[in-house]
C-alpha cells in the first residue's frame, strides 16, 4: 500500500496503542458481504497481544458476528468489543468467547412513539408535497430510518457518489426540492417539534436516521468504560474510520466518533500532537489519533488525519501495530529468550548472571527490583575500578542499583516469598537484549497484584538505562506506592564514596568518587507516570540508603499504572564533568520516551545481530548460540578505547573484572568478524597500556613489552600474588610470573584485527608499535643454548604445570610467530607508511638490527622434535636432538610409577611420539606421569583438586587447551600428521578444568572431522553457564567468544590467511543448516551452509574478497551470490549462484599477479 | 502409663535418656552443658516398668553429683524409644542427647537397638555420645567448634538451618566441610557442588565458597563460619579433618534411613567419631 503509511504520522507509527477502536463497513472491509478471514485474522493477533480492539458500527451485532467475530476464538478474544446499533449496544465476550451484552440503551415506550411519529411525520410530509415516496424502517432498535431510495437496496460505499447523484434526482426530479440536505432538516424539525431532546440524526446520503444514540455514545462508552477504569489515556487510543468528511453537505457517519474531550484541543492536518523530541516528560500527547482511510473526497475535520487506501491501508495500519507491539515484548520463539520461572532464592546469584542486561559501558545483573536477600545486585561500569587499600589491587566497583524499586499496596510491602508468590516469569529477550519480569503477588486480604518490569540498558546509547514498572491492581482498591530510585550498595567493597546526592523534581542524582583511583562517577534518574488518566503524586526521598522518587495513587482493580525511570551514567573516564551530562542526558531519554527507546533497542539489537548471528535448525543450539551472541554483544565497548572486557564481562564481580589473554585470544575474534570498531577498540586498549607493558617487562629484566596477565585500566598487574586455596590455605599465584604468552596474544589481536580489517591507519598508528614491542619482549625472554632459542620458566596455558615450565609450545610457536610478524610490520611501515614510520622508529628507538635479530631467534626458536624438520620452519638440527635426548633420558625422568587409582601403568613414549609424531608441551613432558583420566570419571571436582598439586603438577595431565590451541592457531605451521597425532594424544589428557578449554578441542576436532568429539565439546561448551551453577559469578564470556570460534572456525572450517578467507564447514549430525556472518575489509560475507549439500555465500560491498575452498586455491570474488557443492568427498570451488551468476565474476587467483598487487602483508 | 506432666508445649528442654548403665550415664556430662548452653530445663527420663522413689533415681542411674539448675525426672513404662520420641514430642524439645549403647553395650554395633531406633525416627536435632571414649565431656562443655559436612544439596541446607542455630546458642564456631564425593552427587535443582571450571582458581575457589555459604547458609549464625572442601570418602575426609581441626562437635544432616548400605556416612562417623555426633534427620 505504497503512500497510505508514508503519510502516517511518525508519532503515531512509531509506537502501539493500548485500545483500536474502529469503524468496520467500508473501513476494516469493503461492505458487510466481504471476506472477513484475512482482517479476523489481524484483530486475532493484537487480541492476543492485548490491544484492546473496539468495532464501532450502526448495524445489530449479528451481522458483525457473522462476518468477523466468529472467525476469532481463544481466552484473548476477551479483549474484544463491538459497540453496535449506532451506539446503542455493547458486546464484549466472555472466556469461552461467547458474547457477553454488557451495556444496552433501552427506548422507553414514550421515546419510540416518538421515534415512530417524528419518521411517519418525515416520510407524509415529504410525500405530500412531492410524488417522491419514501419508506420508514421502524424495526430498529433506538432509531428509525427513512429511506430516501427504496429502489437501491444495498447501495456499495464505493459507489456513494453515484448514490449522492440518484438520490438527488429522485428527490428532486420527484418535486421534493430541497433533496437530501432538506429531508436531514424536516427531520430534524420533526424531532424538536415532538420534543425529543437530544436526538441523533444522521444521513448514509441513502437514509436519515433519527435515533436516540450515535457513534459517540459508542466512544463515550470506551472513554468511561476502557479508558477511565483502565486507566488507558485517551492518547494510547487509535480511531479508525472512513467518512469523518461531509458528504452531500452532512457530517460523515464517522465524525460522530470524534469526541472533543478525547480529540484535544484543534491542530492542523497531519501533526499528531508535539513531536518527541520537543515533548515534556509532563506532557505527552494528549490526544487520541484519528485516522481515516475512506476516500473523504470533501477532505476531513482538523482532529483527523486523512490517508485514504481503504480496507487494505487498514490491514496495512494494523500489522504495523502487530510488528510495533511484538517489538516491545518478549519474542515467541523459545530459542530467543532465557525464562526462569518461579523464585528459587539458592540460584539467584546465578540466574542474576544469567539474565544480565549491559551494553559494553555498563553492565546490569537481572537482580529483583525489590532485593531480595539471596540476591547480588551490581550495576558495574567498564573501567570503574577501586581498591580497597593503597597495597591492594584493583576491582570493579559497584555502582548504585537502579533497578531498586519497592512496592506498597494498602501500606504492605511487596517481596516474592512463598508465601505470596502466585506466579513470576523473568524473560530474558536475548533478540533486543531486554528484560521482562511478570511478578503476581498475593498479599494481605488476598490483593493480587500483577506487576511487570522491562528494564534494558540502550546498545546504542551506552550511557542509558531504562525501565518501566507496571501495576495491575487485579482484584482490590487501595492506595499504591512506588519508591524507585538509585540505591546505594551498602556492603559492596570497595565501595564507592558518596559526594553529593539529592532527590526533588529535577530527579534523583548521586555523585560519587573512587577513593584510591580517582574516578568521579555520577548517575541521574528521572521518573514519572506513563500516560493514564490517574495522576499519581509524587515526592522524592534521599537518605544514607540512596535517593529516590515516591509514587502515590489510589487504584481500583483494574487500572494499571505503568511508572518509567530513565537513568543516565556518566563518569569522568569520558566527561570531564559527569555530573553535568548526567542530568540532561536523563531528560533526552525522558523526553524520547518508553515505547520509542524500546523500539530504538529493538533496532539497534537488530542491526547488530544481522551481522553477528549464528542461525542454525536445531532449536537447542540455536538458544545457546542466541546465549553466546547475547552475552559477547552486551559485553563489547565501542565507544571507548581504554578498556577492555574482562572476564566475566560486566555481569559479575568474581573475577573483579580484571582482564586477561582471554579478551584478545577468545573475545577479540568475534569482534574482528562481526564489529570490527569494538574490535579495534579492546586492540586499543593494549595500546594505551604499553607503558605499563613495558614497565613490567623492565622490572622483570626484558626489554619490550609485557603485558600483565591480569590488568585494569592502567596495565598495571593485577595479579594477587597469593590466595587461599581449596583447603583454606595459602597458595601463591604464579601466573601473574610467568603467563608471559599474553605478550603473544596481543601481537596476535592487533595483527588479526589489521588482517581482517584493511585498518591500515590503526596498524601505522598503534598495532606495528604493539607488534614490535611485544616482539622486542621475545628476543630478550629467550636463552640461546644448543644452537637453539629457549623460553625457559613460563607457564603455558596448562595451569596444572605452574612452577615454570621450559619451551612451552605454545608458548614458543607464539614468540616465534610474534617475532615473524614484527619484521614483517617493519617492512610494511616502512614501505608503506614511510612517514608513520619514521615517528614510530624514533618513539621506540629502533635499530635497524632489530629485525634480523628477531629473524633470528624465530628460525633458531626450539619447538620440540614435532617441528624439528616438516613443520619447525627451519628449526636447527640441534634443537631437535636436544629434544630427543630429553626422551630418551637426557634429563632425569620425573615420571613416577603407578601406585594408586588412576594412575596408567608408565610407559615409555612411543616411538611415533618420540619421531615428531606428538608435538611435547613442554620439555620433559613426556617424562611425566600418566593418569587415566577415565578412571577418575564420574568425578564431582576438579581434578586438580582430586589428585592434588604435587601429583597433578607431576603427571601428563593437562588443565585446558595449550598444544591443542597452537593446533588451532598456527594450523598453517604444522603438518596435518602432527596435528592429528597431537589431538589425538591430548585430548584424553586434558582435564578441561578451565572454561576455555572445551571450545577449543571442539574446533580442532571439528577441522579433524572428528565431529562426534566436536559435538561432544559443542554441548559442553555451551552448557557451561547453562549448568552447576557456574554462572553464580558472572557469565564467562570468554568461554562463549570460545564457542564462536568453534562454530565459525571449526565446525565451518573458517581459515583466514593473509590473501583472503578458506571455508570447509563439517557440519555435525544435529545440524542441517549454518547461517553466519564474517566481516571482512569492508565487505561482508553472508555464509549459508547446508550439510553435504552446498555452501551459498552471499558477498556484498565494494571491492572484492578472495574465498575459496580450504586446500584449494583462493578466487577473488566480487558482490554476488555464490554457491558451492558437496561431491560426497570435497566441496567444489565457489561459482555464482543462480540469477546473480551474470553479476558475480570469479577468477582465478593469479599467485604472480595478485601477489604484486597484494600489500606485502597480504 | 507416664507420669510426666503434660506439657504446655512452650517448654525448650533437653532430653536424656538412662537406663541405670554407666555406658548410658556417660552422655550425661553433655546434656547437662547443652541445657546450660542453651538455657533450658533437663529430663532425665528412665523408661521402667517399676518405677524408683526419685531420691534413689539419680544413685541407681549413676548420675553422680548433677550441675543442672533444673533437672525433671520422668520414669514411664513402654517401648523404650516410643517413650522417649514421644516425650520429645510433647515437650518443646531443644534436643535429645544421649549414649550411642546401652546396658548391652556390643561395641561393633553403629548403636545399641534404643538409640538405633530412636535415631531413626526422631525429626529433632539428637546427639549421640559413643561411650568409654576417652574425655566424654562434662557438664562444663563449652564445644568451641562445630563441624557440618555438607553435600550442597538444598534439602541438607533447610535443614542446616537448624543446626546453624543451635552453635548460635553454643556460642560454637562453625567449619563447613564440603566433601566431594564422587558420583555421588546431588541432582536436585539448586545443589551446589564443587565447581566445574577453575579458569583462575585464586578467584574461583573464593567466589565458590561465598556462593556456597550463601546458599546454604541463608540464616548465617553470628558464629564464626568456615568453608572448606575436601575431596575422598567422606567419612574418612570428615573424621580426619574434625581431628586435625579439634572439632568438638561433628553434625550431620541425613536422610533417616539406616538399613542395608543406607547412610554409610553417618554410621561410619557414629562408629568412629571421637566426638559428639550431633544429627539432623530430614523431615
Amino acid at each position: 500500500m505504497p503512500g497510505c503509511l508514508d503519510a502516517f504520522p511518525q508519532a503515531a507509527q512509531q509506537r502501539p496503542f493500548r485500545i483500536i477502536a474502529f469503524d468496520w463497513d467500508g473501513t476494516a472491509v469493503p461492505d458487510r458481504n466481504a471476506d472477513a478471514t484475512e482482517v479476523a485474522a489481524a484483530l486475532e493477533e493484537l487480541l492476543k497481544l492485548e490491544i484492546l480492539i473496539v468495532i464501532v458500527t450502526g448495524t445489530n451485532f449479528g451481522n458483525i458476528d457473522r462476518q468477523v467475530c466468529s472467525l476469532i476464538n481463544g481466552p484473548h478474544k476477551r479483549h474484544l468489543h463491538v459497540c453496535t446499533n449506532r451506539g446503542s449496544e455493547v458486546y464484549g465476550f466472555g472466556e469461552s468467547g461467547a458474547p457477553v451484552l454488557l451495556y444496552r440503551k433501552e427506548a422507553t415506550p414514550h421515546e419510540n412513539e416518538l421515534l415512530d411519529r417524528i419518521a411517519t411525520a418525515v416520510r407524509q410530509d415529504i410525500e405530500s408535497r412531492s410524488r417522491v415516496s419514501v419508506e420508514v424502517v421502524f424495526d430498529r432498535l433506538n432509531r428509525r430510518k427513512i429511506d430516501l431510495i427504496p429502489e437501491w437496496p444495498d447501495p456499495p460505499k464505493s459507489q456513494i457518489g453515484e448514490l449522492i447523484k440518484k438520490t438527488e434526482e429522485r428527490l428532486r426530479g420527484g418535486g421534493f426540492a430541497g433533496g437530501i440536505h432538506s429531508a436531514f432538516e424536516l427531520t430534524a424539525y420533526y424531532a424538536r417539534r415532538f420534543g425529543l431532546a437530544g436526538a441523533r440524526i444522521t444521513s448514509d446520503v441513502k437514509h436519515i436516521e433519527v435515533g436516540l444514540t450515535d457513534k459517540s455514545d459508542s466512544m463515550r462508552w470506551i472513554s468511561g468504560e476502557l479508558c477511565r477504569k483502565k486507566n488507558i489515556a485517551f492518547a494510547d487510543m487509535f480511531v479508525l474510520g472512513d467518512e469523518f468528511g461531509p458528504i452531500a453537505g452532512f457530517e460523515g457517519s464517522d465524525f460522530r466518533m470524534v469526541l472533543p474531550e478525547l480529540a484535544g484541543p484543534a491542530r492542523a492536518p497531519g501533526t499528531v500532537g508535539p513531536e518527541p523530541a520537543e515533548a515534556a516528560l509532563e506532557a505527552p500527547p494528549p490526544a487520541t489519533i484519528y485516522v481515516s482511510v475512506g476516500p473523504e473526497p470533501n477532505g476531513v475535520p482538523a482532529a483527523v488525519n486523512h490517508l485514504g487506501g481503504g480496507p487494505a491501508c487498514f490491514l496495512e495500519l494494523i500489522r504495523v501495530q502487530i510488528g510495533l507491539k511484538r517489538e516491545m515484548l518478549p519474542a515467541d520463539d523459545p530459542a530467543s529468550v532465557l525464562v526462569e520461572t518461579g523464585f528459587d532464592h539458592l540460584r539467584e546469584r546465578e540466574v542474576e548472571s544469567l539474565l544480565a542486561v549491559g551494553n559494553g559501558y555498563l553492565g546490569s545483573r537481572g537482580s529483583l527490583a525489590e532485593q531480595v536477600r539471596s540476591s547480588a545486585a551490581a550495576t558495574l561500569l567498564a573501567g570503574l575500578y577501586d581498591k580497597t587499600s593503597e597495597e591492594s589491587i584493583e576491582e570493579l566497583t559497584v555502582a548504585p542499583d537502579w533497578f531498586f524499586t519497592r512496592i506498597t499496596v494498602g501500606g504492605e510491602h511487596l517481596y516474592v516469598s512463598r508465601k505470596s508468590l502466585l506466579e513470576q516469569r523473568r524473560i530474558l529477550d536475548m533478540r533486543k537484549g531486554v528484560l521482562y519480569r511478570e511478578w503476581r503477588h498475593r498479599g494481605r486480604h488476598n490483593r493480587v497484584t500483577l506487576i511487570r518490569f522491562t528494564s534494558f540498558a540502550p546498545l546504542a546509547d551506552p550511557h542509558g538505562l531504562v525501565q518501566q514498572i507496571t501495576l495491575w491492581p487485579e482484584n482490590y482498591r487501595a492506595d499504591i506506592r512506588v519508591r524507585t530510585g538509585l540505591k546505594i550498595c551498602g556492603n559492596c567493597v570497595p565501595a564507592l564514596e558518596i559526594v553529593e546526592k539529592d532527590a526533588g523534581d529535577g530527579g534523583a542524582f548521586i555523585r560519587a568518587q573512587t577513593v584510591y583511583t580517582g574516578i568521579s562517577m555520577a548517575q541521574h534518574q528521572l521518573s514519572a507516570p506513563g500516560a493514564g488518566l490517574i495522576e499519581p503524586a509524587h515526592a522524592s526521598q534521599s537518605d544514607d540508603s540512596g535517593v529516590f522518587d515516591r509514587w502515590s495513587w489510589r487504584a481500583a482493580a483494574g487500572q494499571t499504572v505503568r511508572i518509567e525511570k530513565y537513568v543516565s551514567v556518566y563518569t569522568s573516564r569520558e566527561s570531564a564533568d559527569p555530573a553535568a551530562e548526567a542530568g540532561p542526558h536523563a531528560g533526552l531519554l525522558a523526553r524520547r520516551g518508553f515505547s520509542r527507546l524500546l523500539l530504538d533497542q529493538a533496532q539497534a539489537w537488530r542491526e547488530r545481530l544481522a551481522v553477528a548471528a549464528i542461525s542454525v535448525d536445531d532449536p537447542g543450539s540455536q538458544q545457546w548460540l542466541n546465549f553466546v551472541c547475547y552475552h559477547l554483544i552486551s559485553a563489547g565497548n565501542p565507544h571507548d578505547e581504554r578498556i577492555s572486557i574482562s572476564a566475566r564481562a560486566l555481569t559479575g564481580s568474581i573475577y573483579k573484572g580484571h582482564i586477561f589473554w582471554d579478551a584478545e585470544m577468545f573475545i577479540l575474534p568475534f569482534f574482528i568478524f562481526t564489529h570490527p570498531p569494538t574490535a579495534r577498540n579492546m586492540i586499543m586498549y593494549r595500546f594505551h597500556t604499553l607503558a605499563a607493558a613495558r614497565e613490567n617487562a623492565i622490572r622483570k629484566g626484558y626489554a619490550g613489552a609485557l603485558f600483565s596477565w591480569e590488568a585494569t585500566a592502567t596495565g598495571a598487574d593485577m595479579t594477587p600474588a597469593a590466595v587461599l586455596d581449596a583447603r583454606g590455605e595459602v597458595a601463591p599465584v604464579l601466573s601473574g610470573k610467568l603467563e608471559h604468552h599474553i605478550s603473544a596474544a596481543v601481537a596476535w589481536g592487533a595483527w588479526s584485527y589489521w588482517n581482517a580489517s584493511g585498518d591500515d591507519s590503526f596498524m601505522a598508528g598503534a598495532g606495528a608499535e604493539l607488534i614490535i614491542e611485544t616482539a622486542r619482549f621475545w628476543a630478550s625472554r629467550v636463552t640461546a643454548g644448543d644452537g637453539s632459542f629457549h623460553i625457559l620458566g613460563v607457564e603455558g596455558p596448562d595451569e596444572y604445570h605452574d612452577e615454570g615450565v621450559d619451551d612451552n609450545f605454545y608458548t614458543n610457536a607464539m614468540a616465534r610467530w610474534n617475532l615473524r610478524r614484527a619484521a614483517e610490520a617493519v617492512e610494511w611501515m616502512k614501505t608503506e607508511r614511510p612517514q608513520e614510520w619514521l615517528l614510530l622508529a624514533g618513539k621506540i628507538g629502533f635499530d635497524d638490527g632489530e629485525p634480523p635479530r628477531w629473524l633470528k631467534v624465530a628460525a633458531g626458536m626450539y619447538l620440540g622434535s614435532a617441528l624439528g624438520g616438516a613443520a619447525g620452519g627451519g628449526a636447527p638440527a640441534a634443537s631437535a636432538a636436544a629434544v630427543t635426548g630429553a626422551f630418551a633420558g637426557g634429563r632425569e625422568k620425573t615420571g613416577r610409577a603407578p601406585t594408586d587409582a588412576g594412575a596408567r601403568p608408565y610407559a615409555p613414549p612411543t616411538t611415533e611420539e618420540k619421531t615428531g609424531g606428538v608435538i611435547e608441551q613442554f620439555d620433559g613432558y613426556f617424562n611425566l606421569e600418566d593418569i587415566d583420566l577415565e578412571r577418575l570419571e564420574p568425578r564431582s571436582a576438579p581434578v586438580d583438586v582430586l589428585l592434588g598439586h604435587e601429583r597433578i603438577v607431576a603427571s601428563l595431565l593437562v588443565k585446558q587447551a595449550d598444544v591443542v590451541m597452537a593446533l588451532y592457531l598456527l594450523e598453517e605451521e604444522l603438518d596435518p600428521a602432527v596435528i592429528k597425532n597431537s589431538f589425538a594424544y591430548y585430548e584424553p589428557r586434558t582435564c578441561h578444568g578451565s572454561s576455555l578449554s572445551p571450545a577449543i578441542h571442539g574446533l580442532v576436532a571439528a577441522r579433524l572431522g572428528l565431529m562426534e568429539i566436536a559435538w561432544k565439546y559443542f554441548r559442553l561448551g555451551a552448557e557451561i553457564d547453562l549448568t552447576h551453577g557456574n554462572a553464580t559469578g558472572g557469565i564467562h564470556v570468554a568461554a562463549l567468544g570460545g564457542l564462536w570460534q568453534q562454530v565459525v572456525m571449526g565446525l565451518a572450517g573458517v581459515r583466514i590467511s593473509a590473501e583472503g578467507i578458506y571455508i570447509s564447514p563439517r557440519l555435525p549430525a544435529e545440524w542441517g543448516r549454518l547461517g553466519f556472518n564474517l566481516l571482512w575489509r569492508g565487505m561482508r560475507l553472508k555464509f549459508d551452509v547446508r550439510r553435504e549439500d552446498k555452501t551459498g555465500v552471499e558477498i556484498t560491498g565494494e571491492g572484492e574478497v578472495k574465498l575459496g575452498i580450504f586446500g584449494k586455491e583462493l578466487k577473488p570474488l566480487n558482490a554476488g551470490s555464490y554457491v558451492s557443492t558437496w561431491s560426497g568427498e570435497d566441496w567444489s570451488d565457489f561459482s555464482p549462484a543462480g540469477r546473480n551468476r551474470a553479476a558475480a565474476s570469479v577468477g582465478t587467483h593469479d599467485k604472480g599477479k595478485a601477489g604484486k598487487a597484494e600489500r606485502k602483508r597480504r | 502409663m507416664t507420669d510426666y506432666p503434660e506439657s504446655s508445649g512452650i517448654e525448650r528442654a533437653i532430653i536424656i535418656p538412662l537406663d541405670g548403665s554407666r555406658t548410658a550415664a556417660c552422655a550425661f556430662g553433655a546434656a547437662e552443658a547443652m541445657a546450660r548452653l542453651l538455657q533450658v530445663s533437663l529430663h532425665v527420663v528412665h523408661v521402667t516398668d517399676e518405677a524408683l522413689p526419685e531420691e534413689r533415681l539419680a544413685e541407681f542411674l549413676n548420675l553422680g553429683p548433677a550441675h543442672a539448675k533444673e533437672i525433671v525426672f520422668h520414669q514411664s513404662a513402654g517401648e523404650v524409644a516410643n517413650v522417649i520420641l514421644e516425650l520429645g514430642t510433647r515437650l518443646d524439645v531443644s534436643m535429645i542427647v544421649m549414649s550411642s549403647h546401652g546396658r548391652t553395650h556390643n561395641a561393633g554395633l553403629v548403636a545399641g537397638s534404643v538409640a538405633m531406633a530412636v535415631i531413626q525416627q526422631c525429626d529433632i536435632p539428637l546427639m549421640i555420645l559413643r561411650p568409654l571414649r576417652q574425655g566424654m565431656p562434662g557438664h562444663d562443655w563449652q564445644p568451641a567448634r562445630m563441624l557440618i559436612p555438607h553435600d550442597g544439596s538444598p534439602v541438607t541446607a533447610r535443614e542446616v538451618d537448624q543446626v546453624f542455630n543451635l552453635a548460635r546458642l553454643m556460642g560454637a564456631d562453625i567449619d563447613v566441610l564440603h566433601v566431594a564425593a564422587g558420583a555421588r552427587q546431588p541432582v536436585e535443582v539448586g545443589a551446589f557442588t564443587a565447581p566445574r571450571y577453575l579458569d583462575r582458581p585464586h578467584y574461583d575457589w573464593s567466589g565458590w565458597a561465598d556462593e556456597f555459604m550463601r546458599r546454604f547458609a541463608t540464616r548465617q549464625p553470628e558464629a564464626r563460619v568456615r568453608l572448606v572442601y575436601q575431596t575422598g570418602d567422606t567419612v574418612k575426609e570428615t573424621l580426619a579433618f574434625a581431628r586435625e581441626n579439634h572439632e568438638d562437635l561433628i553434625a550431620l544432616v541425613w536422610h533417616g534411613r539406616m538399613e542395608g548400605k543406607r547412610a554409610a556416612t553417618v554410621k561410619g562417623i557414629l562408629m568412629q567419631a571421637e566426638v559428639p555426633v550431633l544429627l539432623k534427620r530430614i523431615k
